[in-house]
């Protein structure tokens, strides 16, 4: 460390961010609409119509159609339309597996009122989105959980290198200082971070807690052996039901699930059943776990179990049980934060915008700080330069017209085509391939990448400001039918995607009118004035937010 | 909800005001002494325990805790930009957000 601990820590931090920094704006993105992945499935199938069942409706007609799909099951799940995270009603059955292993399973969407299965369109609705800031996509599973965990980790040290090296966190607390270059980028970088640093602390910690077993096998290892057995032992004793009841294989009735109900509704209010989960259905020994509404981060439901067939009460369980798990569980649940009302669910949405922002400006900032030097260079700019040059833009703006993409072919793709589901994916990755084509186009020319940022924004102005449009002329839930009708989630979505438009397009009007007077300069005095080359690169949209 | 989120915008700008960057940039004409300074920072603190307090009350601990980072984060970028674009609008809401939320 001869330049001292701080210079070491920056270090760190600049080249630790930047290698990671572009699948991290992606899982940061991604992540961020998964607040709103239910909302999002239910605006990519416009056909369904808002579930009003009651609960005596959805009961009844899960019930029936698990008694036709799933007799002698080991496990019925129902999961009413009572909340956002389901807001059509949900069957799971899970038949008798063989010695050891685990039976076939199956589930379905119901229409509670009609009891038909749900149709609507094929689509991968928000919850590909959401999967995709975890799994990405196009990749094995086990070898993109590594990725992001890798990712994740850079991410961590980020962060705490970060805090490390910011000299006054207290004194810059509110510190934005506008057209200053390079320094305003360090300032909206500093406020990005600092003021939602809780935050970006818990989102990363809490995300490698979710795959801690996959990235530190070796501690399970050490006590049950390697192997798929032994790690199977070790879920099995991890996750075990301690009061599971074993099968009596003697046929029984099962008792009426909606007076079971009623007395866990009349201990903890009304809509506050989240789940109904019957063990051994039909069998003598059946049992019925009520579980109630998520409340907190605690990622566990407190239960009331039944027994299935008398009906009668057994027991109370609560959510938390051993302390470890408790912590992992509120960890987790933080972090999914599934237990969040719509206010604090937009106070996710934005928080999760403001680290998107802040991995964006750490990135841009990487570029404003050496181009200058760059460009003076003889030969031109570096390889290394103009790349992260043209990945910053190709990821940066490129992938939320990628997204906008995904859903422009959610409302395009003929409703009839088999494979829509996954051309809606296709058609997100093939527009973000063609944006980093674009913006490899600047290569050469990285004098003047200005000029394709501006573009790029402006095409994403259009592709988010015309969403509405479209959603407009191919369903027929337009957003003044939408707001006429109180239909908040579909005329929400619609409003969002219109600022969005008008954010990304105010951010290309501004770029756009700044450099005229930047240009000349850079050929009258490239070397005297700092400023004065660095052409104003663009505020993200999340930063407007 | 809006009480909150006026509760922590408030405390935002009291803490900022003790700083004396920033008062001039929302008070370009008037001078800050130390005794004014420290006022304002000790009341902020108070203020933000009063925040925490409010919202722990409001929605229980455990999501409350939650809650408070999640409006500091807004509100603390929401005045970092009314700062430098609309100071007015930032002493403003110190009086608006409030009103907002009784309505």
């Amino acid at each position: 460390m001869k330049n001292g601990f701080r210079q070491s820590m920056a270090w760190v931090h600049t080249w630790g961010g930047l290698s990671v920094g572009w699948i991290l704006f992606f899982v940061f993105l991604t992540g961020t609409l998964g607040y709103f992945d239910t909302e999002i499935d239910r605006w990519m199938k416009p056909e369904l119509p808002k579930d009003t069942s009651t609960m005596e409706q959805a009961l009844t007609v899960a019930e029936a159609r698990l008694e036709q799909k799933a007799v002698g099951a080991e496990r019925w799940f129902i999961s009413p339309p009572t909340n956002r995270d389901n807001p059509n009603l949900r069957i799971f059955w899970q038949m008798p597996g063989e010695e050891g292993k685990r039976g076939i399973t199956g589930n379905e969407l119901l229409d509670s009122t009609t009891g038909d299965a749900l149709s609507g369109r094929a689509t991968g609705g928000g919850q590909t989105l959401y999967r995709m800031h975890y799994a990405l996509h196009y990749l094995p599973t086990d070898v993109a959980y590594w990725i992001v965990g890798i990712c994740s980790m850079f991410m961590l040290v980020a962060i705490i290198t970060g805090i490390v090296i910011h000299k006054k966190i207290f004194k810059d607390f509110f510190t934005f200082r506008p057209q200053k270059g390079q320094r305003s980028w360090l300032d909206i970088h500093n406020l990005l971070s600092v003021t939602a640093l809780p935050f970006h602390f818990m989102i990363t910690y809490s995300g490698l807690i979710f795959f801690a077993f996959t990235y530190m096998p070796l501690i399970v290892s050490s006590s049950y052996g390697t192997g798929e057995d032994a790690e199977q032992a070790f879920f099995d004793e991890l996750f075990e039901e301690t009061d599971k009841a074993e099968r009596a294989n003697i046929h029984a009735d099962l008792a009426s699930l909606s007076a079971m109900v009623a007395i866990a509704q009349s201990q903890w209010g009304k809509d506050q059943v989240r789940y109904i989960d019957i063990a051994n259905p039909g069998d003598a020994n059946a049992r019925v776990s009520i579980g109630r509404q998520l409340d907190s981060p605690l990622r566990s439901s407190p239960e009331l179990v039944f027994d299935g067939v008398s009906g009668e009460l057994l027991s109370n369980k609560a959510a938390a049980t051993s302390a470890p798990r408790t912590v992992r569980d509120t960890f987790l649940g933080l972090h999914e934060g599934l237990f969040a009302n719509i206010t604090l669910r937009w106070l996710y949405f934005l928080s999760g915008l403001l680290g998107t922002a802040m991995i964006a400006t750490g990135m841009i900032l990487w570029t404003v700080k050496r181009r200058p030097a760059q460009l003076k260079q003889a030969k031109g700019p570096d390889v290394g330069h103009r790349l992260v040059e043209s990945l910053n833009l190709g990821t940066i703006v490129g992938l939320p017209i990628a997204i906008a993409a995904y859903f422009w072919a959610n409302r395009l793709l003929a409703v009839d085509f088999a494979a829509r589901s996954e051309w809606e994916v296709h058609s997100m990755f093939l527009v973000w391939a063609g944006t980093l084509i674009y913006s490899f186009v600047a290569w050469p020319v990285v004098r003047n990448i200005t000029r394709h940022w501006i573009h790029l924004l402006w095409l994403a102005a259009a592709a988010y400001s015309l969403l509405p449009v479209l959603n407009a002329l191919t369903t027929d839930r337009h957003i003044t039918r939408s707001l006429i009708n109180g239909d908040w989630l579909f005329a929400a979505i619609d409003l969002t995607f219109l600022v969005t438009g008008i954010l990304f397009a105010f951010t290309a009007f501004k770029l756009q009118h700044r450099v005229p007077q930047a240009a000349p300069k850079k050929r009258a005095a490239p070397a005297a004035n700092q400023h004065a080359i660095e052409p104003d690169a663009p505020t993200t949209p999340q930063e407007a937010v | 909800m809006l009480l909150a989120f006026a509760l922590a915008y408030i405390t935002c700008i009291t803490l900022c005001l003790a700083m004396n960057r920033h008062f001039q940039q929302l008070l370009p004409n008037q001078k800050i002494s130390p005794k004014i300074a420290m006022l304002l920072r000790n009341s902020g603190w108070i203020l933000l325990l009063l925040t925490i307090i409010y919202c722990t009350k409001l929605v229980g601990v455990a999501v409350g805790l939650v809650l408070v980072l999640g409006l500091f984060s807004a509100a603390a970028c929401l005045l970092a930009l009314l700062l430098n674009y609309a100071p007015r609008v930032a002493l403003g809401l110190v009086v608006a957000a409030p009103l907002a939320s009784l309505l």
